[in-house]
């Protein structure tokens, strides 16, 4: 058992106790499905997708492989990724949950928040990184200083997985994909193409990534200025770490999207309800390509970065 | 007890109509203060570089924007 699990599933292992006990009339599996029509027995949801398609099974422990945003409103996310970026809204029968795709490719989904109490804003994207064993990530998570939010359990079609944050609070989902990782090559623009690991310390992140998760942690020389930290599984880069240089910015994971024309795109986010942090025009050092921090109307936020000339 | 349990499910709850059933994808908890400490209810743009803000609705303003401010980047070691 993890010792930081949340709590709140207690009242369904209790209906789930209550229903194991011997029955005089009704056999269990009659029980179960009434339990379950009757609201009784709250379920994951039958909806998920499959992240990939055609991968055949094909695993890359440590790649960032889906996203999820989870939010206060639902519709004024989609209105508003469709709207900067072109994605399509793939809804599952659900207005709780709904995916987002780019052409025939799944980028990710947006589900509401379960809890009520949500603040205005609170809306965040969870990457995932894929992982062999679940359960097993999980338990080092907890022997090296982080948390367990979600413990491993199984989505159909997704797979299996669980919510943990790292020994300083930046929250990331480990997956295993059923079916397997996407197969990707290189990174186009609307989609998905990289995330930093935010952090306050990086030799504890590094640390951490290390032995809990199973990265290898290199120094990027190529470039100018203070080589950055690399997170890489298999030889191939996965991820930079970051130290923040803010003291209102908590630790977490922060995902990039590739577009064409940045400052373009920052103008559609304005003008979509969006909200804009950072960008590196406000850095006076040359820093190459255009780049910027952002939010969504409900909260979420995310990085945009500029295709480099002649990608 | 499980009788009650198996009859509210049959008949469904007390005052009519079948409760719905509440799926959710298993990952949607409230985990606690956003890590940017950003509450939109206008956007905001920090920096400069001379962007269109569109108008700003009158209404009560959510909490507003830290102060981000100049990264510190460091001395570079050339």
């Amino acid at each position: 058992m993890f010792e930081a699990v949340v709590t709140r599933r207690t009242t369904r292992e209790s209906l789930v106790r209550l229903q194991s006990r011997p029955l005089r009339t009704f056999g269990p599996r009659v029980v179960l499905a009434l339990l379950i029509t009757g609201g009784w027995l709250p379920t994951h949801a039958q909806l998920a997708s499959p992240i990939s398609s055609g991968s055949e099974g094909r695993l890359v422990p440590g790649e960032l492989v889906w996203a999820d945003l989870v939010t206060t409103d639902v519709e004024a996310a989609v209105a508003f990724y469709s709207n900067v970026f072109g994605w399509q809204r793939r809804d599952r029968g659900d207005p709780d949950y709904v995916e987002l795709a780019r052409g025939d490719e799944l980028v990710g989904a947006v589900a509401a928040f379960e809890d009520d109490e949500v603040p205005p804003g609170g809306a965040r994207w969870l990457v995932s990184i894929s992982v062999k064993d679940v359960d097993e990530t999980a338990r080092q998570v907890v022997e090296f200083g982080g948390s367990v939010l979600e413990v491993p359990y199984d989505l159909p079609d997704r797979g299996r997985l669980a919510v943990v944050s790292d020994d300083q609070g930046a929250m990331l989902i480990l997956l295993r994909a059923a079916g397997g990782d996407p197969l990707r090559s290189k990174a186009i623009p609307g989609a998905w193409a990289w995330a930093e690991l935010w952090t306050r310390d990086i030799q504890k992140a590094v640390a951490f990534y290390e032995q809990a998760i199973g990265y290898r942690a290199v120094q990027d020389e190529n470039g100018e200025g203070q080589p950055p930290v690399v997170l890489t599984t298999q030889g191939e880069p996965r991820a930079t770490v970051v130290e923040i240089p803010w003291e209102y910015v908590e630790p977490n994971w922060l995902p990039y999207v590739l577009v064409a024309d940045g400052r373009q795109t920052l103008q559609r986010i304005l003008d979509s309800g969006g909200g804009v942090l950072f960008t590196s025009d406000d850095v006076a050092e040359d820093t190459g390509t255009f780049a910027a921090i952002v939010s969504d109307p409900t909260g979420g936020v995310f990085a945009i970065q500029e295709l480099e000339a002649g990608q | 007890m499980l009788c009650v349990v198996l009859i509210a499910g049959m008949v469904g709850c007390a005052g009519g109509g079948s409760p719905t059933v509440r799926y959710s994808v298993g990952y949607g908890s409230y985990y606690g203060a956003h890590p940017w400490g950003y509450y939109p209810g206008h956007p905001v743009y920090v920096g400069g570089g001379g962007y269109d803000i569109p108008d700003i609705p009158e209404g009560p303003v959510a909490e507003p924007m830290p102060d981000f401010g100049m990264p510190d980047v460091g001395d570079f070691d050339f």
